[in-house]
């Protein structure tokens, strides 16, 4: 792409490679050899050397002082003690030299030790004449003696002359002295060697660290790029973009394909940039822009002007592709620069919600940032909430009767319902609170809040009233698992509420329904007597699916399909046909959601035998409303036991 | 008989002992020179020292008054290094303090014998090598002098 590719290539290029590998094994090489020849003077230690020089340098002046002293007696002035005491001394010397381990070195060079011995022998051979001589100065032998003595010591000169210049020690030396050449050569060339290495190190890291920031398709700055911005400047907008379906790309045309479609993609990102603004390219289909607003365009005008300008379509042998992508906009309009991260972070999650809601572009803005503000409070407080600490924020439940068609009084059950107040006077739908629990992992407390509030203010209805009717309970999707069994009979069943008097509702939405496993669920809590219904029947993507898959008892049908009837008579029909369809499958009882006035009342009861819950019956009341209303029904009505 | 033989080994002991005079060891300390025969080095508390070292086969046992007890009779104020001398002229020098950590002694017998010149006697400087191995290395080894003729300390 740049000058750099061909410095990359010859970088790690083959030959690169292979002059490093030589420089190494050519310094490894030379380090063996040299140690291979050194070792032959390994043994050779400058402390033995200086031993062995110290001795003998020790033996020349003993017997240079022996000399002097036998001298003296000789010419009849000396005095005997010295003599034998400097002959001692010499003795002593030789008896070093040969037998001490000190002196092993001085033995071992040359053939000093057989020197050294025949040295000794002969000198041991003089003594006897010594001592004549110390006993009559003038023997007849005084001759024979000194020339003894004179050839030993001859003999040790040339022993000093041998170790310190003769032809041997001159080699030991020039050994010393190559051995010397050699590690300074090799000195030498380790400083090269890693001299090279390290110019090599150098650039390899100056390239690894360029090019560990750039994306290696595109040239752009990649996601390590990203993560070094820190600022969003005052009215820039950062816009999260993926290229639409871009696995499917993947899977569809070959690596070459693709990479040519992402080019031609960067070449419409990069045509919309101004040198100011930056363009990163951080996975293989996404990208980040951060783009300054030219003073008279607003966001919506610049994400738009993107959004078309990016989107084209790519010639294929026998048909076009469209080519385009999903956006997501983060922008503030703070007088100061901003958080970066942050707001890249908002430019994702609009993203997200672009890719959720099958849209091109989302645009996260003040308002958006304030449901999410809005949103993490709500869920700190739930939090809080379920912990039992201290929080503005409060849960109750609510219950709506159901009444059978035939009687609009007679209250055949009641569905349980959420409410949220924070501060006693703001409501917070149910629905927001569910979400928010759900996506933050607070689903089961909730649901087992919900459980427990329920069979806390409802088993006296059972207990003290009579009442044989059902209560009815949302589940919210975190608890459709395994472990709602031990949740039912924990919070359910062991608070006092009789399983016969429980309905489990189950939302078509509850996310991607797994009926095996569903209906297993089902079974296990209908053993205890424990009722299903499908809730907002209609209203989700399979309906009729889950009406035939799911062993459930009830159905609730959805207010979506009683809005209206009195108004249109196709939408009656509609209703009827539905309720007629609902009683025609395995279900046992069929409710009517959002019955809200006398007219759409008359036009249901011609539908069939049906349960019908809206306003027109009766709104959602308090417990204690319920309580009342059902002990002032106590009397006269069948669903009370006598 | 063996009475007999006993007597005359006796005899011949005392006679050798008055013609070979006993060797002597000179310490000089402040211009003076004192001097020690081996019967009066060997009347001063004596230590023992089985070790090895270079200079003979296994291990021999020395005997002989501790260096440090010689120092501490013959110190005087300002004495600062001790200097060996042995026969042969041979001399080295050491710090006073240095010697004092050596644990020498002047070993006048080796295996209970004296030592004659030709086995390095009369005294040799003998450091505990086997009992104290950080001694056992060349800068140790010279301070070893054997044919010890006298001490003097400056």
């Amino acid at each position: 792409m740049t000058a750099d590719t061909s410095l990359s290539r010859r970088l790690f290029s083959r030959t690169t490679t292979a002059v490093i590998v030589v420089v190494i094994v050519g310094l490894i090489g030379a380090s063996a050899y040299t140690l291979m020849l050194d070792r032959k003077l390994q043994s050779v230690s400058l402390g033995s050397l200086r031993m062995a020089s110290w001795g003998l340098a020790q033996l020349a002046n003993e017997s240079y002082e022996f000399d002097k002293a036998l001298a003296l007696i000789v010419r009849n002035v000396g005095e005997v003690d010295e003599m034998t005491l400097r002959y001692d001394v010499l003795w002593s010397r030789y008896d070093y030299l040969l037998y001490s381990n000190e002196a092993r070195f001085t033995r071992n060079q040359l053939d000093n030790g057989l020197k050294l011995e025949k040295l000794f022998d002969e000198f041991k051979n003089i003594e006897s004449d010594l001592l004549l001589l110390a006993s009559d100065p003038k023997p007849a032998h005084t001759a024979q003696l000194l020339s003894q003595w004179q050839l030993q010591r001859e003999a040790i000169r040339q022993l000093m002359v041998s170790n310190f210049v003769g032809n041997e020690t001159n080699n030991l030396m020039r050994g010393f002295q190559q051995s010397r050449d050699r590690l300074a050569n090799l000195r030498f060339a380790t400083l090269g060697s890693i001299l090279f290495l390290l110019v090599y190190l150098l650039f390899a890291l100056h390239h690894f660290r360029k090019w560990n920031r750039i994306n290696s398709l595109s040239g752009l700055p990649n996601e390590h790029y990203l993560h070094e911005l820190r600022e969003l400047p005052f009215n820039c907008v950062v816009i999260a973009c993926e290229i639409r379906n871009y696995q499917a790309l993947v899977s569809d045309f070959d690596k070459y394909q693709v990479e040519d479609i992402i080019g031609t993609f960067v070449g419409r990102l990069k045509g919309l940039i101004s040198e100011r603004d930056t363009l990163m390219h951080i996975a293989p289909g996404e990208f980040v822009l951060m783009l300054r607003l030219p003073k008279d365009q607003s966001v919506l005008d610049c994400i738009q002007a993107v959004q078309q300008k990016t989107a084209f379509e790519w010639q294929l042998a026998e048909s076009t592709l469209e080519v385009s992508a999903l956006f997501g906009v983060a922008y503030s309009l703070a007088s100061q620069a901003q958080d970066f991260t942050q707001y890249h972070r908002y430019a994702t999650r609009a993203l997200a919600q672009s890719k959720a809601a099958k849209v091109p572009y989302t645009v996260f803005d003040d308002a958006a940032l304030k449901l999410l503000m809005l949103e993490q409070k709500l869920y700190q407080q739930l939090s809080l909430f379920f912990r039992g600490e201290m929080t503005p924020l409060k849960l109750s439940m609510v219950y709506q009767p159901i009444v059978a068609i035939g009687n609009a009084t007679r209250i055949n059950g009641a569905e349980a319902l959420l409410r949220c107040t924070s501060d006693d006077k703001t409501v917070i739908s149910p629905r927001h609170v569910v979400d928010v629990c759900e996506h933050n992992g607070l689903g089961v407390q909730l649901g087992r809040w919900v459980f427990n509030e329920v069979s806390r203010q409802c088993c006296n209805l059972y207990l003290n009233l009579g009442f044989s009717g059902t209560v009815s309970i949302n589940l919210n999707p975190a608890m459709l698992r395994p472990e709602l069994v031990q949740d039912v009979e924990k919070y359910l069943l062991g608070q006092g509420l009789p399983a016969s008097s429980i309905c489990l509702e189950i939302t078509e939405d509850s996310a991607a329904l797994n009926f095996h496993t569903m209906n297993n669920l089902i079974a296990q809590l209908k053993m205890s007597g424990i009722q299903f219904a499908l809730d907002d029947f209609g209203t989700g993507h399979s309906s009729l699916t889950y009406i035939r898959e799911l062993a459930v008892d009830r159905i609730k049908i959805d207010r979506a399909f009683v809005e209206g009837i009195e108004k249109d008579e196709d939408k009656a029909r509609f209703l009827a046909s539905i309720i007629a369809m609902a009683q025609q499958a395995y279900v046992t009882t069929t409710v009517v959601e959002g019955v809200e006035n006398e007219c759409q009342w008359q036009l249901v009861q011609g539908m069939g035998q049906v349960l019908v819950q809206g306003y027109y019956a009766y709104r959602p009341l308090s417990i204690l409303q319920l309580m009342d209303l059902l002990a002032a029904q106590r009397e006269n009505t069948t669903n009370f036991k006598k | 008989m063996p009475l007999l033989r006993f007597a005359v080994f006796l005899i011949i002991s005392l006679i050798g002992s008055v013609a070979n005079a006993e060797p002597t060891l000179s310490i000089v300390v402040g211009g003076e020179t004192i001097t020690l025969s081996r019967s009066e080095l060997e009347s001063l508390p004596q230590q023992r020292i089985a070790t090895t070292s270079p200079y003979f086969e296994g291990t021999q046992e020395f005997s002989g008054p501790s260096l440090q007890a010689l120092i501490d009779t013959y110190r005087q104020p300002g004495n600062e290094s001790i200097l060996f001398r042995a026969l042969n002229n041979y001399s080295v020098e050491t710090p006073l303090q240095d010697a004092s950590a050596l644990n020498a002694i002047i070993a006048t017998r080796r295996d209970s014998g004296v030592m004659s010149v030709r086995s390095r006697g009369p005294f040799w400087v003998m450091l505990p090598l086997a009992q104290q191995p950080d001694l056992d290395n060349p800068d140790h080894h010279r301070l070893m002098i054997w044919q010890l003729s006298s001490i003097e300390l400056k």
